[in-house]
């Protein structure tokens, strides 16, 4: 059936034309067939801008880039958008890959614009200064904590916040110093609590102690084995900071061993957070470091990780 | 840097061949000369040992185990093709560059922008199913809307993109490919015996097909 249609008919009359009655349009993008076309096009775009600004740098003599002028250039590196904000101005979700390539080009895209805007080519700067906001990331960060480990935050009332992890279970601890004094740091030293035992010999109340509940329930009342109890409080003994604490702890998954080995994990890296000279000790202990060792899996062939079936002559 | 006009030399940067010329300043069809597909190695076959039989016709001859391809053919095979660029390009078909090396990606983007509309490139591998799944690659709307058949697909390495080729007959599309001496000449509709290894060789006949098909448009 035939369909009288608004849109322009197509101009094609050759073989491998339309085979239905629809007119229609040729597609816009060059890089329709690649099924990319949304990326291929910014991809084009940014290699055209690079090698565009690199051409009028270089007839400027302004590359390449002399040493004593590389020392001037900003030492933070650029901050682009994440992968989500970078789909609305590409137009297609990207896999990472692909987001690698644009934030590659990117970065040859800013060193043209340091270049410009050191060498003193305002045309050129203002140009990739255009193309680069369209990327750059608004709400950058004032670190550039690429490939590291987010810090540990100490928050207004106090609190130190890390999660731990052992085998199959996770614990989420907040670590808060007990009344004794507002510098934690000086719990380090021996002679502070010398002090306070001598000055408390009659008010044993008065002796700093370290209270801790894992899901809203006391150390000693949730973990029974008493290896499980020592493993939870052995970053605070080895530290010389019993008493100086109380922990907060919620943890799930895995079995006794387990969670008390995640919420010693992140109790460890709470008190490195508080008190920076204990980092060094915890650190030496293993503390700090995340157990690796899990259960083995199964394989073919055998009953179980190691134990292998009854070898049978023939 | 001018070192030898003093010496007698009228050969300067403007008017020598420098080696961004292939991909940024190919020869027109008209103009290319017999020297210049020599000097972009065009007519370096493969072993001989390799040869396809049909490939016969345009082979000159062997040499140390390889073959040599007829540039006296090659040519008038380039102006063919060039020429029937220039038709579909002048009665407003599409084309498509297909070049799926990763050397060979610039040169059919270049080429596809070249040609200001009506002309696209595929620089890495060919969706099979572009042609004939075109409901799933694309989507219903998209099919309905774009004419997604192209009228005309330029192959730089056709062994390479065998489902590309039979795509393109199942849909009725006229082929152009660069056929080395390793390859049936008769995959292609419109074949161009070329050495398909040198990426100098390839720059050059997707440029002067590109320039062809400007020249269709305008």
């Amino acid at each position: 059936m035939r369909r009288e249609s608004r849109v322009e008919r197509s101009t094609s009359d050759m073989a491998g034309g339309n085979r239905f009655y629809f007119p229609t349009k040729a597609p816009e993008s060059p890089a329709f067939y690649t099924g990319r076309a949304a990326f291929m096009d910014t991809v084009d775009t940014l290699e055209r801008a690079i090698s565009h600004a690199r051409r009028i740098l270089s007839a400027r003599q302004l590359l390449p880039v002399p040493d004593f002028a590389r020392e001037t250039f900003p030492a933070t590196k650029p901050q682009w958008k994440g992968m989500g904000n970078m789909f609305n101005v590409v137009g297609t979700r990207m896999r990472p890959k692909n987001y690698k390539k644009i934030t590659s080009l990117l970065n040859q895209l800013a060193e043209c614009y340091n270049v410009a805007h050191v060498g003193d080519a305002p045309s050129v700067a203002r140009a990739t200064k255009n193309v680069l906001d369209m990327f750059g990331r608004v709400d950058a960060p004032i670190e550039d904590l690429e490939g590291q480990k987010k810090p540990v935050t100490i928050d207004d009332a106090g609190r130190a916040y890390a999660r731990g992890r052992r085998k199959e279970a996770s614990a989420r601890v907040w670590v808060i110093p007990t009344k004794t004094t507002d510098n934690p740091s000086v719990v380090m030293d021996p002679e502070f609590f010398h002090e306070k035992i001598l000055k408390s010999y009659r008010k044993i109340t008065e002796l700093p102690t370290t209270s801790v509940l894992i899901n809203n329930v006391p150390l000693a009342q949730y973990f029974v084995n008493p290896a499980d109890r020592e493993r939870v409080l052995r970053p605070l003994k080895l530290t010389g900071l019993l008493g100086a604490f109380n922990v907060f702890a919620l943890s799930r998954g895995g079995g006794t061993t387990g969670q008390s080995g995640a919420v010693a994990h992140g109790l460890a890296q709470a008190l490195a957070a508080h008190v920076p000279e204990a980092d060094l000790i915890l650190r030496r202990a293993l503390l700090i470091r995340r157990d690796p060792r899990v259960v083995e899996r199964k394989k073919a062939g055998r009953a179980k990780a190691r134990k292998k079936y009854t070898w049978v002559k023939r | 840097v001018d070192k030898f006009s003093a010496l007698g030399s009228s050969q300067k940067r403007e008017n020598t061949w420098q080696p961004f010329h292939s991909l940024h300043a190919p020869p027109k069809p008209s103009e290319l000369t017999l020297s210049a597909l020599v000097a972009a190695g065009a007519h370096f076959g493969h072993s001989k040992a390799l040869m396809n039989p049909h490939y016969a016709p345009f082979a000159y001859g062997t040499r140390a185990g390889v073959v040599l391809i007829d540039l006296d053919k090659t040519l008038p095979h380039i102006r063919r093709a060039a020429n029937v660029v220039r038709g579909v390009a002048a009665r407003g078909g599409t084309i498509v560059f297909i070049g799926t090396r990763p050397e060979l990606a610039p040169a059919v983007r270049k080429a596809a922008h070249r040609m200001s509309y009506n002309a696209y490139h595929i620089g890495e591998k060919w969706k099979p199913g572009t042609l004939t799944n075109k409901h799933s690659l694309f989507g219903f709307d998209v099919v309905r809307s774009t004419k997604i058949v192209p009228d005309l697909a330029v192959f730089l390495n056709p062994l390479h993109n065998m489902s590309a080729i039979r795509e393109c007959t199942l849909e009725h599309i006229p082929t152009i490919g660069v056929v080395d001496s390793n390859v049936d000449p008769r995959i292609v509709m419109y074949p161009i015996p070329a050495n398909d290894d040198s990426i100098r060789t390839l720059e050059l006949i997707a440029g002067l097909l590109s320039i062809a098909g400007r020249d269709g448009i305008e």
